[in-house]
């Protein structure tokens, strides 16, 4: 009897003494790669730190868009590049750490708050990085980028401005090449069965709209859906065309809530009624935000227009998708959404991209500007955003990249804008702005289409003013407004038509409270705090 | 001291957990000091300023905050409507005599615990979505109107609640049928002999046999009232519906992870914790005046 007591007990404590010791290993790597940076011990003497690797550390929006038996976004040719061409020769290891795409500000304030962010970080939300400025999470880059990025203060010049923040320069705005925001396209060869004319007003388009619900064109058995991904950030062309625009002056632009501006309610009104008419996607607040959602309606030949970013069904790749599965499919880029006296206002970008940013605990500030420089160089920017010269792009006479029409070209860059993060959009020269937007055209068979699609999409656009104080209210409640505007706008878009008033100002109201009043107050104040001193 | 020598391993074996509890879930409890001081990330919980109830008075000036602990007391009362659908299932399950049927009942009724609730939500826009789900496109089929499982607040809950059921009443299961063995089974021979028929069975020997055991599931459940798990809504939930949906943990992610005000979302956990613990032990008091036994 006592025996195998005595066996147990021994396979107990065993366990238990690899447990412990998995424990201890574990810790033991942990310490390792945070302070990866350091001597190991184990050398001894001095010199021991110059031979020892860096490893900077880059974050990576993960989009989940590999395509099926490609190699991983962290281990591509792309990273491959970088590595052997930036970071062989410096003795650095350029790690990349994925964030997905949805999540960028979430993750990043965990990674932050957590002191484990890369040495590298970036993110399109201006509150978060105030908040980081607020706090002093933040390397002052100045200095750094006077000494060791020439090529970058030279591509970046009109951006960097946009990243001063309490007179320092805490982040390096990526340069945005082409402003334009969103762009309508809508299915031309639907249009020309039914001999109807490519829309030029706001009616023509509800006409045609109408028209693909009664005579379904693309004959897809009653689940066409004219007009599809709804959602408030690109529903603004259409809502800022029935803006009364000779209200509303650069403060108000800048401080007044998109819902209290005077006429943005017929807007609404408008897409309330198009809604109930059938006219938009019936299911349209159950996407998530960039969900593919609205990809796959246009590549099964469901969707009949759409306003998407400027030029996403060429650079997301869905509208060659489009082409292969039904090769008569044609795409147009239209700017139907018009005010009374015949503008077509619509959002653009400020000249930035994502705000690029060094925590202050990193250590690597000086490699990661080094590492930017590098990026800034051109020749390195043609390969991060082209590819291989023969492979996957050929050079025009003219002097800019042509992107080739083949699988490796695909599968090369589908998502190339991720590493190059200086950058917003195909970039060939700080002094030719013609071979930037014709770089842009990149995909030969789409050119055409890319540069209707880039001219509608700046066509009477405005930008809001720069203002470069920070909204203290703004920061707290930008993430909350932010969503409840979601919210709303659901709402209001599938409210009973007879009601639609008293829920809008309703919802509205209950945005006020919640700290729209409070961001308002403020952004009136240092608006004028700004442009008067 | 003499079970001490004696029993040592057992008590070797307990250091283990303990740390883990220590670790886990005692030394963070320190955190809560973030919800009294103006939180700064960068400096660290000890530096950063402290400044007494100011959050607690701005939580509670916030109407969303109202809004999100009214619908998570709601939906855990919703929930807490289905507390006996576990324990009809696995009475229903003890009846069974065919052994094969059971067995591959229960694994049926287990299966959905394991499906993570990202892809519940996921299956739940396929299926139930107004128009192109395909719940509703058959009820279409057969002439119906669509119904706005997902849409409309009222259905919404019952959608929810409906999946809480879905994918917990299996795997609930398992703790009755565990308390079903212990019943001693003179009793059920006893009563064949009086004559008792299955459900007269049931009544009068299975459910005091068990009944120890709901009432401490049910007190366990009723200190919880105040906590929800945020997978479950957040992965339910969308934009049409969030008058009700958005409860206490999808407020926190909200406000702490996405704005990255930790102090108020530190507030709102302690304060969603201390409710949630006079209700335990207000639970706890009743079951002890009414039953004589409660779980401490």
């Amino acid at each position: 009897m006592r025996k195998p007591f005595r066996t147990l007990t021994l396979a107990f404590l065993a366990i238990v003494l690899m447990m412990v010791m998995v424990l201890a290993g574990c810790s033991g790597s942990n310490q390792g790669s945070s302070t990866g940076t350091e001597p190991k011990q184990q050398g001894g003497g001095d010199d021991s730190s110059k031979g020892e690797r860096i490893t900077l550390t880059v974050e990576l929006f993960d989009r989940n868009n590999t395509p099926a038996g490609e190699p991983p976004i962290t281990d591509n040719f792309m990273t491959q590049y970088i590595q052997e061409n930036f970071g062989d020769p410096n003795n650095i290891e350029v790690k990349f750490v994925t964030v997905p795409r949805a999540e960028e500000v979430d993750k990043l304030n965990v990674l932050m708050a957590s002191n484990s962010a890369p040495d590298i970080i970036f993110t399109y939300n201006k509150p978060t990085v105030e908040n980081y400025v607020k706090n002093g999470g933040l390397t002052d880059l100045g200095p750094l980028i006077e000494e060791h990025g020439p090529n970058l203060k030279k591509v970046l010049e009109p951006a960097l401005p946009y990243g001063v923040f309490e007179g320092k320069q805490y982040a390096i705005p990526a340069l945005r090449v082409l402003q334009a925001q969103t762009t309508t396209f809508i299915r031309k060869d639907w249009l020309d069965k039914l001999n109807l004319p490519l829309p030029e007003t706001t009616e023509q388009f509800v006409e045609a709209l109408r028209a693909f619900k009664e005579h379904d064109p693309g004959n897809t058995g009653g689940k066409v859906i004219p007009y599809s991904h709804i959602n408030l950030f690109h529903m603004m062309p259409l809502v800022n065309s029935f803006w009364e625009w000779d209200k509303i002056d650069d403060k108000a632009l800048y401080a007044v809530p998109r819902w209290l501006q005077p006429g943005s309610k017929e807007g609404f009104r408008l897409l309330n009624s198009m809604y109930h008419e059938g006219l938009i996607d019936p299911d349209f607040a159950m996407a998530d935000d960039f969900s593919q959602q609205f990809a796959q309606q246009v590549v099964t030949g469901i969707a009949g227009a759409g306003t998407t970013n400027t030029n996403e069904p060429v650079y997301n790749g869905y509208y060659a998708n489009l082409r292969a599965n039904n090769p008569d499919a044609v795409l147009e880029a239209i700017d139907p959404f018009t005010t009374p006296d015949g503008k077509r206002p619509k959002p653009m970008y400020e000249p930035i991209g994502a705000y690029i940013m060094v925590p202050a605990f990193s250590e690597n500030a000086e490699i990661a500007v080094k590492y930017l420089d590098w990026m800034a160089r051109p020749e390195n920017i043609l390969v991060l955003q082209n590819g291989i010269e023969g492979v996957s792009y050929t050079m025009s006479e003219e002097g800019y990249p042509v992107l080739l029409d083949t699988p490796e070209a695909h599968t090369l860059l589908y998502n190339y804008y991720d590493y190059c993060i200086i950058l917003n959009g195909k970039f060939v020269s700080p002094d030719d702005p013609y071979k930037n937007i014709a770089a842009n055209a990149f995909d030969l068979e789409f050119k055409d289409f890319t540069i209707n699609s880039i001219e509608a999409g700046n066509n009477d656009g405005y930008v809001i003013p720069r203002v470069d104080i920070p909204v203290e209210a703004e920061i707290k409640y930008a993430k909350m407004l932010e969503d409840f505007e979601k919210e709303m706008f659901a709402k209001i878009v599938t409210a009973p038509p007879q009601q639609f008033d008293q829920v809008y100002d309703q919802l509205v109201d209950e945005y006020m409270a919640m700290g729209g009043q409070a961001v308002m107050e403020e952004k009136m104040q240092a608006y004028d705090e700004f442009y008067n001193q | 001291m003499n079970s001490l020598r004696r029993q040592w391993p057992l008590y070797v074996l307990m250091i283990l957990p303990m740390t883990f509890f220590i670790i886990f879930k005692y030394i963070p409890m320190a955190g809560v000091m973030v919800a009294f001081k103006d939180y700064n990330m960068f400096q660290g919980i000890w530096a950063s300023e402290w400044v007494g109830l100011d959050v607690f008075r701005e939580v509670f000036s916030m109407p969303q905050f109202y809004r999100a602990l009214r619908n998570t007391l709601m939906l855990n009362f919703f929930s807490l409507l289905t507390f006996p659908i576990p324990i009809i299932l696995a009475i229903l399950l003890n009846e069974l005599r065919i052994h094969w049927y059971k067995r591959v009942s229960q694994t049926l009724l287990y299966l959905p615990h394991f499906i993570s609730w990202v892809i519940v939500g996921g299956m739940a826009i396929r299926l139930l979505a107004t128009h192109t789900g395909s719940v509703n496109q058959f009820i279409k089929n057969l002439g119906g109107n669509p119904i706005p499982f997902l849409e409309n607040e009222f259905l919404w809950i019952l959608t929810y609640t409906g999946a809480g059921v879905w994918h917990y009443a299996g795997w609930g299961t398992i703790l009755y049928l565990a308390a079903l063995t212990t019943i001693n089974k003179e009793l059920y021979e006893a009563a064949d002999v009086d004559g008792a028929s299955r459900l007269r069975k049931i009544w009068h020997v299975t459910l005091p046999g068990i009944k120890p055991t709901i009432i401490v599931l049910f007190i366990l459940q009723i200190g919880r009232m105040a906590e929800i798990s945020f997978e479950q809504p957040y992965a339910l939930r969308n934009e049409l519906v969030m008058d009700v949906a958005q409860v206490i943990s999808t407020y926190v992610y909200t406000v702490g992870i996405q704005s990255a005000q930790f102090s108020i979302a530190t507030a709102v956990g302690l304060f969603q914790s201390v409710v949630g613990l006079i209700l335990l032990l207000t639970a706890e008091f009743l079951s002890r005046k009414i039953n004589n036994q409660g779980i401490f």
